[in-house]
């Protein structure tokens, strides 16, 4: 999908490197010593997170990556296919439980997720920073217990399981950090 | 210093009253000039209407004044370089530049050291040779590294594809980033001196041929000064523009008409050794305001 010369990296910038897609987070401009000028560019894989570091010589062009983000309503899952609908134009968008990996911990039907696409396919998905999540199962609440800071498991409707304070009871809605996984505060409703 | 607005005019102010009393000669050369740098990796914004280029350095300029005029001199300008820009470069900045006869590049070094007391920048001040440098990083001398030695080098130590590079000036470049990053360049001021002399530009060669008798100074990890003793002969001086119109062409990039006026005055006049460096004053201002990204010093 056309090329782009070093001189116009910034962050945000979505490039093809070696068949996978990137995105720029820090573009560097050197040139020590009246010599040739180079970009250290650190660079995230859109597909598996993890950052790199590389280096070019500026001037030089790199493949752009068709990459878009896109707000996508989730919908419902089969076991092996997590299916997302545009809320714009009602397109539905199907993926794997493996694009979703850890995100399917707080994945509810009708929360909106922030889907990166590239060449049309969704390579990974990104709750909402806070959901609203039921306890299925955890131990009776103690009641008053507000202040000793204890804490015990609690299994919620998604499946995922998070530390909660000792007084809350099982079919209470509670707000998590989808971020670091941790308990919030009760949802009142 | 004082806000934001006058810290860039009150360091120039200071710079200039710093070399009028060391006796230099203030000068002012024009901005719009005939002929474009010959060197390979920097290149002129082109003043199309009227085949003219701004200026990248004053150094040739300085150059002719100090040995028509046999005096000091020192510029304190504006000047531009194409597709630099980035957290510590700009496309338009201001050089302090100055050329001092008698001196060697050696004793150059020991001026800026002054200056950068002034400044309360030269508690610690290092000299090191290019050597040994690279010696210590990369376990090998320059000049006994072989091309394909440098580019198994360059593959470890960076993660820049080797083959994009296409000559030695190239590969030692690169390698360059690799020292700049170093410790005893970050957490110093520390001048290092005797290039390779693939890296000479117009330095004067050592006489073994094998280094070339230029400098940089970098504080804090920033390359604040470039020096070096200069050429003073005229067949030395062709033979490196024409050296540089080789690298160009073979690099893919149109030689360009050098500066014959200056080959001219080389050619009237027999100059003894001279020494000439060059000082980015933003980039100063950068070091002094304990900074590394003109985005936070706002200086314009």
């Amino acid at each position: 999908m056309g090329f782009i010369s070093t001189n116009q990296f910034k962050q945000g910038l979505k490039l093809l490197i070696d068949g996978d897609p990137y995105n720029i987070i820090e573009n560097e401009f050197v040139k020590p010593g009246k010599g040739q000028a180079f970009n250290r560019v650190k660079l995230r894989n859109l597909k598996n997170a993890k950052v790199i570091e590389k280096t070019f010589k500026s001037g030089e062009s790199l493949e752009l990556a068709d990459v878009t983000e896109l707000e996508l309503q989730y919908l419902y899952n089969n076991g092996s296919e997590w299916v997302f609908m545009n809320t714009e134009n009602f397109d539905q968008i199907t993926t794997t439980s493996e694009v979703i990996g850890d995100a399917s911990k707080w994945l509810k039907p009708q929360e909106l997720c922030q889907v990166t696409l590239w060449d049309k396919n969704p390579i990974s998905v990104i709750p909402p920073n806070f959901v609203s999540l039921l306890v299925t199962e955890t131990d009776p609440g103690v009641k008053g217990d507000t202040a000793t800071g204890g804490s015990k498991p609690a299994k919620l409707e998604t499946g995922a399981i998070v530390k909660v304070p000792l007084f809350i009871e099982p079919n209470e809605l509670l707000k998590i950090d989808t971020r670091t996984g941790e308990y919030i505060s009760r949802v009142k409703e | 210093m004082g806000s934001s607005v006058s810290r860039l005019t009150e360091l120039v102010f200071i710079l200039r009253t710093w070399f009028i009393e060391q006796g230099v000669t203030e000068v002012t050369t024009p901005i719009l000039i005939d002929y474009p740098t010959v060197e390979p990796t920097i290149s002129n914004l082109k003043i199309e209407s009227d085949e003219k280029y701004l200026r990248t350095s004053s150094e040739f300029a300085l150059k002719k004044i100090l040995i028509e005029k046999n005096i000091d001199v020192f510029e304190i300008g504006h000047v531009f370089r194409a597709d630099e820009y980035g957290s510590m470069n700009l496309t338009e900045f201001r050089m302090l530049e100055w050329y001092r006869r008698n001196k060697s590049y050696k004793e150059l070094m020991g001026e800026i050291e002054c200056l950068l007391q002034m400044f309360g920048i030269g508690e610690k001040v290092l000299y090191k040779s290019y050597q040994s440098v690279f010696k210590d990083n990369f376990d090998v001398y320059p000049h006994q590294a072989t091309d394909d030695e440098l580019r198994s080098i360059v593959s470890q130590r960076l993660s820049i594809d080797p083959n994009s590079l296409v000559d030695r000036m190239e590969l030692l470049d690169s390698l360059n980033i690799v020292l700049m990053s170093t410790k005893a360049f970050k957490e110093n001021a520390i001048f290092v001196y005797d290039f390779p002399a693939e890296l000479r530009s117009y330095s004067e060669l050592c006489s073994d041929f094998r280094y070339a008798k230029r400098f940089e100074l970098y504080v804090r990890g920033i390359e604040l000064v470039n020096g070096y003793q200069e050429i003073i002969d005229l067949k030395e001086q062709e033979r490196c523009f024409v050296e540089e119109n080789k690298i160009r062409l073979a690099r893919g990039i149109p030689a360009v008409r050098f500066d014959q006026e200056f080959l001219e005055v080389l050619k009237r006049i027999d100059v003894g050794q001279y020494s000439g460096a060059a000082l980015g004053v933003e980039r100063l201002l950068a070091i002094l305001t304990g900074t590394n990204t003109f985005s936070k010093i706002q200086i314009y």
